[in-house]
């Protein structure tokens, strides 16, 4: 199924924040940290619930030096690990 | 794929990101003693609390609060501890956490849990902390209640880690080490094994920030510290810091902050030196111009002349705050962490000397 349409947000255990180009995450509830590189960072500092992905992977095409291609693959691949690992979570069905 | 935006396999990423915080005067974490109003009279405690139903003029109300969240963010924090007092007797505490979690900060509690029932249990669960770090200063209830001066605080306490970890809180138990449970930190890391969490102590009692000393009749006798470094400060545990001019015993001054009930910033808990207050100034204006976070951030081992040429430094942990409020000079001797380091120094070379 295609997630473009869909708008990933931090998940509720989720603690981050941007420092100079890379996003440092605490997830709360494992107790893990998890430092993302710049292109990372910039996935994490859209997914505000507003952007979809789609929208992500536009930004990263602007603002990167990478195909459409390659960008809707990584794009949706990593918005898909960080969904399945409790990271982000999509804004339609937020987790409790 | 995915993985390829993940800084790993660099391992000690994050160690690299908090020294980058460190080097360039960056705030990185925050610790918010949000109230100084507490329902336990603890002996050695470094504030001169306030009682529970106090009122005080003046305590940053919800919405400032909430202001300072952002400003906080705005500078780029990640973490803010937030600390009392009993920080739960903050009738607005979840507001305020609410809005800090949603502004993507991660939050630990300092607490004597005594407080804590189950509602308040799943209130605090709801937030997500990183760590709730709770007060008990011995395995034995009458030790403890007699330090808090509330009978049953001991009980209630125990309750509070029972029912956050239930709940799968991470919690941690904490006590300064004083002359009252130096014998029986193997009671309170008991406790903390048999709720499989972790135990710390914090080697020194000081003096309050009113310049008062009588927490310091908590402090151990020289033979009594003695007999718990010898079990505890050997070549395996006791890493010898470097002397170089560059050494830093603590990193006041860097990446952190402390904030007070009325909106004080300070440098830290231990030291409090005074930056600014947020009600006359913004916090970037404080955290950019106060020139206290330059003058402590250069407080290296190069600085402090006395230290600098002290043969007791590999084996001091010196607090600038203690120098200052029990000695009256920032850079000047410690004479309570001249003394540890003394026993301390000891303690390792009669291991050094057992061990061959």
């Amino acid at each position: 199924m295609s997630i473009s349409h869909l708008s990933p947000q931090p998940h509720p255990q989720t603690a981050g924040r941007v420092i100079d180009d890379e996003a440092v995450l605490i997830l709360t509830d494992v107790g893990e940290v998890t430092v993302l590189n710049s292109v990372g960072a910039r996935i994490f500092e859209l997914s505000d619930g507003h952007h979809t992905v789609a929208q992500i992977t536009e930004c990263i095409i602007d603002e990167f030096d990478v195909s459409a291609t390659v960008a809707e693959q990584d794009v949706t691949s990593f918005v898909e690990s960080m969904v399945a690992q409790n990271v982000l979570v999509f804004s339609a069905e937020t987790a409790q | 794929m995915s993985d390829q935006y993940i800084a790993a396999p660099e391992i000690n990423a994050y160690d690299r990101i908090v020294q980058n915080t460190q080097k360039r005067h960056r705030l990185f974490s925050v610790h918010w003693e949000l109230t100084y109003r507490c329902n336990e009279r603890c002996t050695h405690c470094y504030l001169d609390v306030l009682p529970p139903g106090a009122r005080v003029p003046g305590e940053l109300s919800t919405q400032e609060a909430c202001d300072l969240v952002d400003q906080i963010a705005e500078l780029g924090a990640l973490t803010i501890t937030f600390s009392g007092g009993e920080v739960f007797l903050r009738s607005d505490l979840f507001d305020i956490v609410d809005y800090a979690r949603a502004r993507g900060f991660a939050i630990r509690y300092y607490t004597n849990g005594i407080m804590v029932k189950p509602e308040l249990a799943d209130q605090i669960a709801a937030t997500r902390p990183i760590l709730v770090e709770v007060s008990l200063y011995s395995a034995d209830p009458a030790v403890h209640d007699t330090i808090t001066q509330i009978p049953g605080s001991h009980a209630l306490t125990l309750r509070a880690i029972d029912l956050l970890t239930e709940r799968g809180v991470r919690c941690m138990i904490k006590t300064p080490l004083m002359r009252e449970n130096i014998h029986d930190l193997d009671g309170l890391r008991a406790i903390a094994a048999q709720y499989g969490i972790r135990f710390a102590y914090d080697p020194t009692v000081v003096s309050k920030h009113t310049g008062d000393p009588s927490p310091l009749r908590h402090r151990p006798q020289d033979d009594e510290w003695l007999a718990f470094m010898r079990r505890t400060v050997t070549p395996e545990t006791w890493n010898i810091p470097p002397s170089d001019d560059h050494f830093r015993f603590c990193g006041i001054g860097m990446n952190g902050m402390t904030i007070g009930p009325l909106g004080d910033i300070y440098t830290c808990v231990g030291a409090r030196v005074y930056a600014g207050n947020i009600r006359r100034q913004s916090l970037a204006d404080i955290w950019h111009n106060s020139p206290v976070w330059q003058e402590t951030a250069s407080l290296t081992l190069g600085a402090l002349p006395v230290c600098a040429t002290c043969e007791l430094q590999p084996f001091c942990v010196r607090c600038h705050g203690a120098a200052a409020f029990e000695d009256g000079d920032l850079l000047g001797c410690s004479s309570i962490a001249y003394r540890e380091a003394r026993l301390r120094r000891m303690a390792y070379h009669g291991n050094m000397v057992s061990a061959d």
